[in-house]
């Protein structure tokens, strides 16, 4: 069943188009939406939050529109951005009545927990708080209600490898009833290799890959040796061929595996070598 | 509700201002008494204090800008209840320093100073500009400006001005009012008190009116902003 359903979702700047973004998030995943900087992931998360309006495409949260219901739509989202949104002079008691407000599902007790827990000062204003701890508020408060879905734009990043782990920790317990998801942005893909279950590779605002992260990681090969020796049928396979000071190093398909013969080394890539092989033969390109 | 809610939010982002409230009314009461005595004084107090309301009404479209902007945009609620929840603040923000006026003309009033009703008529009409002025203040501030960091200048101007000429304006026509009713060389004597009818029906029209407006403002910009991005 699925939660996210994102139809052709368009959205046209003046220097930037966004283009034909779909896909599917099934409840109980995590989705990492990865890219180079600039390459849309923003702008897709702030369209399936509704705080863009897209040109073209239809974005579904179990099963309902934002137009078909804003309320209860924007109720199942918990949104997490890399900087703090919320008014620099305010202090968490301020965030709790508001949130108390608009949210019947949130819970004080487990807001209270979370603020103890992570040693959030209550009587601090917001703009003197770390980071981490901006970023532990901004979890506190999503993760103290019903949401169906999280939508993290690069939440992880700057944070210690400490807060890290503890919010990769809390993001896999949180789908583990397998009825919410997670869609998240970042740009330390060793995250992702550590929780999504689905990778979407976005570049210049048009989609590259889009598969469950094992199979993604079972596609390709990457594929090591030296230059002089890559036959002319192999070259046109290969995916971002980047010369290093031992030879080259590329992405190849694996249903190409037959091309290779005995005279390179090959190996199961990560999902950083896969994203950055593409980006560099589209660079390319 | 909702509506309201997004109202306590204004008023909780803008807190620092409300506590000011109190000293910029008593410097509006020092102006008023400076400028003239009795129920002139207060009419010019009350101007003063909607100068007041005008300029610090906006306050809250200069919190909620740049990364900020997701604070209010990602609550579960519909532009119209946003843009109505903002309206009904600066409204109650006119009204609390109304209110504050309304007290001290009765103040004055047990205190045995004569308020002839085209004064308190006045009074009514000098509310209604205050409302006016915030809700199309707030209709420039939705179209043009809202959420933009780097609109310091022109919202200032917009911020001060209107409600600057308002004061000036009304400063200037309480000095014609006392000249009209002076019987003394050079002046009218018009019966201003003859006319009190008349003028207390032109202040409560003015007030219903501008709360009119006020709504008509509220719904053009629910409607245009309502498809826009960071709306």
């Amino acid at each position: 069943m699925e939660l996210l359903e994102v139809k052709n979702l368009s959205k046209h700047y003046k220097n930037f188009d966004l283009k034909d973004i779909s896909f599917i998030l099934p409840k109980g995943y995590i989705m990492g939406y990865v890219g180079a900087n600039g390459s849309g992931k923003t702008t897709t998360l702030n369209l399936i939050t509704g705080v863009l309006k897209c040109t073209e495409g239809d974005v579904r949260i179990d099963g309902l529109s934002r137009e078909k219901g804003e309320q209860v739509y924007k109720e199942k989202i918990g949104y997490v951005g890399d900087e703090s949104y919320f008014p620099g002079h305010l202090k968490i008691k301020h965030i709790r009545t508001v949130i108390k407000n608009f949210y019947p599902t949130f819970s004080e007790d487990k807001f209270n927990g979370f603020i103890r827990n992570w040693n959030l000062p209550e009587n601090k204003p917001i703009k003197d708080f770390s980071r981490g701890m901006k970023v532990m508020l901004m979890f506190a408060s999503v993760l103290a209600r019903d949401t169906k879905l999280l939508v993290l734009d690069e939440a992880t990043n700057g944070l210690d490898p400490v807060m890290r782990t503890e919010i990769l920790k809390l993001l896999q317990e949180y789908v583990m009833d397998g009825e919410r998801s997670v869609i998240f942005s970042t740009h330390i893909l060793s995250d992702l290799e550590q929780i999504a279950d689905y990778i979407y590779f976005i570049h210049r605002g048009r989609t590259i890959l889009y598969d469950a992260k094992d199979e993604l990681i079972e596609n390709f090969l990457l594929v090591k040796g030296e230059s002089a020796k890559i036959p002319p049928a192999l070259k046109k396979e290969l995916i971002g061929l980047e010369e290093k000071t031992y030879g080259f190093e590329a992405i190849l398909p694996s249903d190409k595996a037959e091309l290779l013969g005995n005279a390179f080394l090959f190996e199961k890539p990560t999902i950083d070598q896969i994203v950055i092989h593409y980006i560099k033969n589209r660079e390319e390109q | 509700m909702r509506a309201l809610h997004f109202m306590k939010i204004d008023y909780m982002l803008t807190r620092k201002q409300i506590y000011l409230m109190p000293v910029f009314f008593v410097l509006a009461w020092a102006v008023g008494t400076g400028v003239s005595d009795g129920a002139m004084s207060l009419l010019v107090t009350c101007s003063y204090s909607l100068f007041v309301a005008s300029i610090f009404s906006t306050a809250p479209f200069s919190y909620c800008v740049g990364k900020n902007r997701g604070f209010l945009l990602l609550l579960p609620a519909t532009v119209k209840e946003r843009v109505a929840g903002r309206f009904l603040y600066g409204l109650s923000f006119v009204g609390l320093l109304g209110g504050f006026c309304a007290i001290l003309w009765g103040v004055y009033a047990m205190m045995g100073y004569e308020l002839p009703l085209w004064a308190v008529a006045l009074g009514l009409c000098e509310l209604a500009a205050g409302i006016l002025l915030m809700a199309l203040e707030f209709l420039f501030f939705y179209l043009f400006g809202e959420g933009k960091e780097n609109w310091q200048h022109l919202s200032n101007i917009v911020r001060t001005a209107p409600g600057m000429a308002m004061f000036f304006g009304m400063s200037y026509y309480v000095g014609k009012i006392e000249e009209m009713q002076s019987t003394t060389a050079g002046g009218m004597g018009i019966d201003l008190e003859a006319l009190a009818g008349k003028f207390m029906q032109a202040g409560v029209i003015s007030i219903v009116a501008a709360l009119l407006l006020t709504v008509v403002a509220a719904a053009v910009c629910v409607k245009v902003i309502g498809n826009r991005d960071y709306a």
